[in-house]
């Protein structure tokens, strides 16, 4: 009996002992919830897409290691919101991985994404609002061995949204197809005490990525016989930069090439693709002047040579335009053509005259003029214009509780070479966008916008008003009419209304929506919207 | 005893995860470690085409001299912009005058690990390390409310 009393009291006593050498360990929970749903009456349905995301983070310095984090994402999109293309519907385990972070780099396995450059060959991101997921199912290695080195290699299959676990492999069989990839960038000023010196930066870089893709047996006719093609199993893409950086001077440039890639988006063109970039800025506070230029020749690159559609990409070309997000402006948004040849500029010139200034008033004025043009190429575009637009706007705070933004706009947009249909669209677009606080606890905003064009669909108006309460409630309405005077007016009304809670991390809204797609600014965030109609509520909490 | 042990030695807390970001001028920025200076900070997860987020920054802006002499607080604002977009965010900082520190998530990494699914999206950290408030979205007047965290 006595010797059982020593047994136990030695147990506590060493769990005691032991639990205390991990005192300085640190476990954090971390999660969030994103509701979005509409419920649509013709017929009754109620649309959502739900996420359940959860993080635990284990702390702690041992050695070189610092921290494990596992994390995993619940979706429930089985009657998705409009506007999701068709294979979207789902629900399970969108996300798993469990990363160890070590003072010389890092090492995730499951779902990892990554960007290599500017995303030529390989950008794998979550856009929740556009229904993207392009994870790959596998794992990273990140390695900081030394200062100015940065090494990343990662490899696995896919996400093209509930595909991967029709098999019942979880994701993880890579027989069908897979894909992997390298990047290394050096921070040469790291080295150098003297480039620091004289604030100077000079970084290069060069990524590989290499996507294999067991064969298909694809037909096409010539001739009228039948020949199947020779399709590669193995693609590969490369890429090198260099990024110089002198006090506010920047410039980059940047060249991937693409192996032979036959694919449904290329109509199985046997080229190989090509994409240059360049950027030139120059930026100090109050001033910054920005001008880039693109040129990319048959850069769609996907894990899947048949899949087209959103899912799918390895790689993210955005369109090289300014992206606008009041309503009028973003209407008509150009989309980057991944298969054709297209060249694009854009620039940007930025100026805060300063407070107490003859031209800032007595709070400073901002003043920005962009514009981009992009051309296709090919021999079926011949060289065409398929977008164009110059923008000035203008932010003043005219008094205390006034600001005032106002813009005028010139577009031109290539509906036949975006959409596939229709013509060359020109118009002219302005917007005056008012805010006043009238006490602490109230503010309102209003917009008023108008788009003049005798093309496509014509005029169109816009009014929003905001009514923000107590820095928790938003009330806001807004309008928008094709007033039409021109070949394919509508003279349709869109309308939202709706109330807007946030506390904290908590962000609660419901309301009444007819909406084109575009992006919808009101509430105190900007969203991408699907077209929809019918009463829409959504949550969001993170924790 | 065991259980008022275990209480004390697991730590449930929300604090800043290890992440390395990289800012405008190329220096590499460990995201942990900006819980460890002694000093509190704040982080603020916005977009170049974000206007909620512009007039959230411009709100902070107005009143940062005065919240650095008082507080001891560093703004760092983690633009989310990605692939090529990421090369206008130095020129949108610097042209409209702002004093913060940028860095760029590009790849999305310190947004997955803090759970930032919307812009603009801010994180109050105080002098220990600890994430004391959060908000979500952007109302005129929010600002007034993180001061109260940053003693």
């Amino acid at each position: 009996m006595k010797n059982e009393k020593l047994r136990i009291k030695i147990f506590i006593v060493t769990l005691l002992v032991s639990l205390s050498v991990a005192a300085k360990d640190t476990v954090v929970v971390r999660g969030a919830i994103q509701h979005d749903g509409l419920l649509d009456w013709t017929p009754v349905m109620y649309h959502s897409n739900s996420y359940f995301d959860l993080g635990v983070d284990w702390q702690a310095e041992k050695g070189t290691f610092r921290e494990l984090r596992a994390d995993t994402r619940l979706e429930l999109t089985q009657w998705p919101m409009p506007g999701y293309e068709k294979d979207f519907g789902g629900h399970g385990i969108g996300r798993l991985s469990i990363a160890a972070a070590f003072t010389w780099g890092e090492i995730t396995v499951g779902d990892v994404y990554g960007q290599f450059g500017s995303g030529l060959i390989l950008n794998l991101y979550e856009d929740r609002a556009m229904g993207i997921d392009g994870a790959l199912r596998g794992g990273k290695v990140e390695l900081n061995p030394y200062k100015g080195i940065r090494f990343t290699a990662l490899g696995g299959k896919q996400r093209r949204y509930w595909s991967c676990y029709r098999d019942k492999a979880w994701g993880w069989n890579y027989s069908r197809d897979a894909a992997l990839g390298a990047d290394l960038e050096l921070a040469i000023e790291q080295w150098s005490e003297r480039m620091r010196e004289k604030e100077m930066g000079l970084t290069i870089g060069g990524s590989w990525v290499s996507k294999y893709e067991a064969f298909d047996t694809i037909l096409t006719q010539i001739g009228g016989q039948n020949y199947m093609y020779n399709l590669p199993r193995w693609v590969g893409a490369g890429d090198v930069r260099a990024q110089l950086r002198v006090k506010g001077f920047e410039l980059l440039v940047e060249y991937a090439r693409k192996a032979n890639d036959p694919c449904t988006e290329n109509g199985f063109d046997y080229r190989p693709g090509h994409a240059y970039l360049a950027s030139a800025g120059y930026s100090r506070k109050g001033l910054s002047v920005l001008l880039q230029a693109k040129y990319t020749d048959n850069m769609a690159f996907r894990s899947e040579r048949q899949r087209t559609g959103i899912a799918g990409r390895l790689n993210h070309l955005p369109a090289f335009t300014q992206q606008h997000t009041y309503a009028l402006a973003a209407l008509y948004p150009y989309a980057t053509n991944y298969s054709d040849k297209e060249l694009a500029v854009q620039g940007e010139i930025r100026y805060t005259a300063p407070r107490k200034s003859k031209m800032g008033g007595k709070y400073g004025t901002t003043l920005t003029l962009t514009g981009s043009h992009v051309r296709l190429m090919s021999e079926e575009t011949r060289n065409g214009e398929a977008y164009t637009d110059i923008h000035l706007a203008m932010h003043k705070r005219l008094s205390k509780d006034w600001w005032l933004n106002a813009m005028v706009m010139y577009q031109a947009y290539n509906e036949l070479f975006v959409e596939g249909h229709g013509g060359m669209m020109r118009s002219g677009i302005a917007v005056v966008d008012a805010r006043v606080q009238v006490n602490p606890n109230i503010s309102m905003r209003g917009e008023l916008q108008y788009l003049y064009s005798p093309h496509h669909e014509g005029q169109w108006c816009f009014a929003l008003y905001e009514l923000n309460l107590y820095q928790h409630w938003s009330l806001s309405g807004q309008w928008m009419y094709n007033i039409g005077y021109a070949p394919d007016a509508t003279n349709e009304h869109y309308y939202t209304a709706g109330l807007t809670f946030t506390y904290g991390a908590h962000r609660a809204n419901i309301g009444y929506t007819k909406t084109r797609e575009g992006f919808n600014c009101s509430g105190g965030v900007c969203r991408f919207v699907p077209q929809m109609k019918g009463v829409c509520a959504s949550y969001s909490f993170t924790f | 005893m065991l259980l008022l042990t275990l209480c004390g030695v697991w730590q449930i807390q929300a604090s800043l995860p290890e992440v390395t970001l990289q800012d405008i001028d190329g220096n590499s920025v460990n995201i942990a470690g900006l819980g460890k200076t002694g000093h509190p900070v704040i982080l603020s997860f916005f977009a170049t085409w974000c206007k909620p987020c512009m007039q959230e920054l411009e709100a902070i802006d107005e009143v940062y001299p005065e919240w650095q002499d008082e507080y001891g607080v560093t703004v760092y604002v983690v633009s989310t912009d990605r692939a090529q977009d990421a090369h206008k965010v130095a020129p949108l900082v610097r042209g409209n005058g702002w004093d913060f520190r940028v860095l760029l998530d590009p790849n999305g990494t310190l947004q997955r690990a803090l759970n930032v699914k919307n812009v603009p999206h801010l994180f109050v950290i105080n002098s220990k390390g600890e994430i004391v408030y959060q908000h979500n979205a952007y109302l005129p007047g929010d600002e007034e409310k993180i001061p109260g965290y940053l003693q």
